[in-house]
């Protein structure tokens, strides 16, 4: 059991996929202007993460080493689109505010990284704790990134206002780049904070 | 990693027609649903354009049956909305369709019934970028067009002078500001405007 809470707690802090392997960023800076496109982003990759782990690791057994990337591709592809036509049809304006980044989810390095790297050398179970892991680690980071993202640029959090009036907004830290210098900050930080820990 | 006996194209095949057949059950379980939010969404935004609110999403698809008169063209697209309040024509709506930075615009423009004014926009699709060209779907965006004439008024009606120009370099009156940070969805912006309003100018009056 202690075993398999490493497996799920791992990937959350100390091998983070954003932080410490650098996945996934391209996402992290694009929906991460508001908390709640942060949220709905961390849920889909997590349960995509959670599915395609049991899935990929249930095929192991069968799946020859030459096709397994393809094999693997398929299985991601197809529960991103799958999670893309349910957010459609029951919360279709969530599903219009993350536009095509639900969609993209199928390019997520953490995916297809998991799956290489864990899924495909490990059983059903520590598979889908890891995509768990892996999920929760990208969202908390989302998330977080979010916070201040839409604090500081539009003054609100999850569509109330915490800016006093009259502040002006920042609106460079809106715009990718801005994402680009926090997460910067976010990682030196963090590094600093594993370092010492040690 | 022990090699399995089963040839890889034979696993590939399953997982292929497992996969496709999930994706097929989803969408023809779904397909219903959501060309119903679909639905409802673009009734929403007329209903709200027209200045109805509080309406079930039931109610609002009845409100759109019994109160806008859809009038096409002779290939069955929608070239606007009539809003009949009391027999009388209450404003007009025309859905406007634009490209943006990163995709298409999507959205309906409501007009006074004297095809002269702006009273409203509504922006229902578009692919900006979140947090910066998104913004053309907010309301403090779109407020600043909502009571705006969009052409001279004088011996009939002239061409349309209305423009959205770069934030903060709006002059007179016939110049909205558009949003900072998004230059080129402020440019499609524009250009899906005008356009609409090109063709509104075309309409000439409009019968109840």
């Amino acid at each position: 059991m202690s075993r398999n809470l490493g497996i799920l707690t791992a990937p959350i802090w100390k091998e983070n996929p954003i932080f410490f392997h650098v996945l996934g960023v391209c996402s992290a800076l694009a929906v991460t202007t508001r908390v709640s496109n942060a949220l709905v982003m961390g849920a889909a990759v997590m349960v995509t993460a959670v599915a395609t782990g049991g899935f990929v690791s249930l095929l192991r057994p069968v799946v020859h080493r030459s096709v397994r990337l393809l094999v693997e591709m398929l299985v991601i592809a197809t529960f991103v689109i799958l999670f893309d036509v349910f957010l459609k049809a029951f919360a279709y304006p969530m599903s219009r505010q993350l536009g095509p980044y639900v969609g993209l989810i199928v390019t997520n390095c953490i995916l297809l990284g998991r799956a290489e790297a864990f899924a495909l050398k490990n059983p059903v179970w520590p598979s889908m704790l890891d995509g768990l892991g892996s999920g929760l680690g990208y969202s908390w980071v989302l998330v977080a990134v979010a916070v201040f993202r839409e604090a500081l640029g539009a003054g609100t959090l999850l569509g109330f206002r915490v800016l006093p009036d009259g502040a002006q907004p920042a609106q460079a830290i809106f715009l990718p780049p801005g994402a680009f210098f926090l997460m910067g900050i976010f990682v030196w930080v963090l590094y600093e904070v594993r370092r010492r820990s040690r | 990693m022990s090699e399995p006996r089963l040839p890889p194209f034979v696993v590939v095949g399953i997982v292929v027609v497992v996969c496709g057949s999930l994706l097929l059950g989803a969408h023809l379980g779904l397909a219903a649903r959501i060309e119903r939010n679909v639905k409802l969404e673009q009734a929403r935004i007329l209903v709200d354009l027209v200045g109805v609110r509080g309406l079930s999403d039931a109610e609002t698809l009845v409100f759109v049956a019994d109160n806008l008169r859809e009038e096409k063209d002779a290939s069955g697209r929608v070239l606007r909305w009539v809003y009949l309040r009391e027999s009388a024509v209450g404003a007009v709506l025309y859905p406007m369709e634009g490209k943006g930075l990163w995709g298409p615009i999507h959205g309906v423009l409501s007009v006074s019934p004297d095809l002269e004014t702006i009273l409203g926009i509504r922006v229902s699709r578009h692919e900006e970028t979140p947090g910066l060209g998104a913004e053309i779907e907010a309301g403090w965006f779109l407020k600043r067009f909502e009571g705006v004439r969009f052409t001279h008024h004088g011996e009939g009606c002239g061409p349309v002078v209305l423009h959205v120009v770069k934030a903060g370099k709006a002059r007179d009156e016939w110049e909205i500001d558009g949003i900072s940070g998004a230059t080129e969805t402020t440019r499609g912006f524009d250009r899906m405007l005008t356009e609409t309003l090109e063709r509104v100018q075309r309409d000439k009056e409009v019968a109840p």
